[in-house]
């Protein structure tokens, strides 16, 4: 492909690229991976916290996606859409790794190192163990808490976007999310004192 | 209970999910309740540290191999070819669908297979039950009499002793004189004696 096509192919939007694919158009399919690929990374990541993990589910999404284009009946936006599968790609993935069960694991760990600080609490250290402790944190979130954190606020996702992408009510996500922030806080409160 | 509240508001207005009513009294609410204060500065501390969170940031060229690396996949489907996949509630209930389909099949070639014979075995039937007996007994007067004599007993029994049925022998018959009541018996009795005696 030319330079000049590759540049008007970038000013072609969305639902025309959709259209093109669904009628078989790889280029045309080409471009929505570029315009998503990263989106899609950072998601998936949020769960494997493991990059080749990552970017093994981030390839199957877009195949899974382009295989199924023709049942993309454009009720939500593609992106709506692709995302639901990188989610439920990463949800499964999640499952049949057992990750559950280190993640109960993880919560005793954190539990402990919590405990160790506050009996000598370092300000120093505490910025810099609080993004490790909150990755641990978010990881040992039920599923559903964690998947609508990191639509909403890792990914910066309305409720609603996210409720779309989950496949429940708005007030649902709205719910969880209030959850998910209650655990973590809880978790991390000597973490967060200042 | 009014802080629970409260601290639900709180979530929805870190991801501007507010309207201005709530978002006033939420903030008539903070002013009064220190403890929501708290809660509230401990959340934004968590959102600012979960956005600082690290992810692996590729160089351009990673990208670029990522799609070329997708590429030769994509060539090898057509769109389409999967259609949807099915999920674990659907592919339950197509389970169930194949299993009705299977036993639907099943009973089809049944009731294809039994055919006309099948219809010859059914006892249910009272033509066919005596076509059947006939049909055993074909030329065998004797098991044909014996049949005739239970047949015509079984009728009596069930229409009662004077029942026109048995009346209506004729002496040629051979269950003539099975038709005939004990009365009669005695009396056609009498008159063999006397035929015999004279």
């Amino acid at each position: 492909m030319s330079n000049r096509m590759k540049l008007l192919m970038t000013d072609v939007k969305e639902e025309v690229l959709v259209e093109q694919a669904q009628q078989g158009d790889l280029e045309a399919y080409a471009e929505l991976v570029k315009r998503y690929r990263e989106r899609i990374y950072r998601t998936i990541y949020r769960y494997t916290r493991n990059h080749n993990d990552t970017d093994d589910l981030a390839q199957e999404t877009f195949l899974q996606a382009f295989r199924a284009i023709k049942s993309f009946r454009k009720k939500s936006g593609f992106y709506t859409w692709i995302f639901r599968i990188a989610v439920n790609r990463s949800l499964n993935f999640v499952k049949k790794a057992g990750r559950e069960k280190e993640k109960a694991g993880c919560e005793e760990k954190m539990e402990n190192i919590a405990a160790t600080f506050l009996h000598s609490p370092e300000p120093v250290s505490m910025a810099k163990e609080l993004g490790e402790r909150l990755n641990e944190a978010v990881d040992s979130l039920p599923l559903a808490y964690k998947s609508s954190f990191i639509l909403v606020v890792l990914q910066g996702m309305t409720h609603s976007q996210a409720a779309q992408v989950l496949r429940c009510p708005e007030n649902t996500v709205s719910w969880r999310l209030h959850k998910a922030r209650k655990i973590l806080q809880a978790k991390l409160s000597p973490y967060l004192e200042r | 209970m009014r802080c629970r509240k409260y601290e639900k508001w709180i979530s929805d207005s870190l991801d501007k999910e507010f309207n201005t009513k709530r978002s006033r009294k939420l903030a008539s609410h903070l002013a009064k309740c220190g403890a929501c204060r708290a809660y509230k500065e401990r959340l934004r501390l968590l959102q600012q540290e979960a956005l600082r969170l690290e992810i692996p940031d590729f160089a351009p060229r990673y990208w670029e191999e990522f799609s070329r690396r997708l590429r030769p996949r994509l060539q090898a489907v057509q769109p389409g070819a999967s259609g949807v996949r099915l999920g674990w509630r659907n592919r339950r209930w197509a389970w169930a669908g194949a299993a009705v389909l299977i036993a639907a099949a099943f009973s089809l070639v049944l009731i294809l297979r039994r055919g006309p014979e099948a219809e010859e075995n059914n006892i249910f039937s009272f033509e066919r039950c005596l076509d059947r007996v006939y049909g055993e007994i074909g030329d065998d007067s004797q098991l044909a009499d014996l049949f005739n004599v239970a047949l015509v007993r079984a009728l009596r029994e069930e229409a009662g002793a004077d029942d026109s049925v048995t009346r209506t022998l004729s002496v040629e018959d051979p269950l003539f004189l099975e038709g005939l009541s004990e009365e009669e018996m005695e009396f056609l009795n009498r008159e063999i004696e006397k035929e015999i005696k004279s």
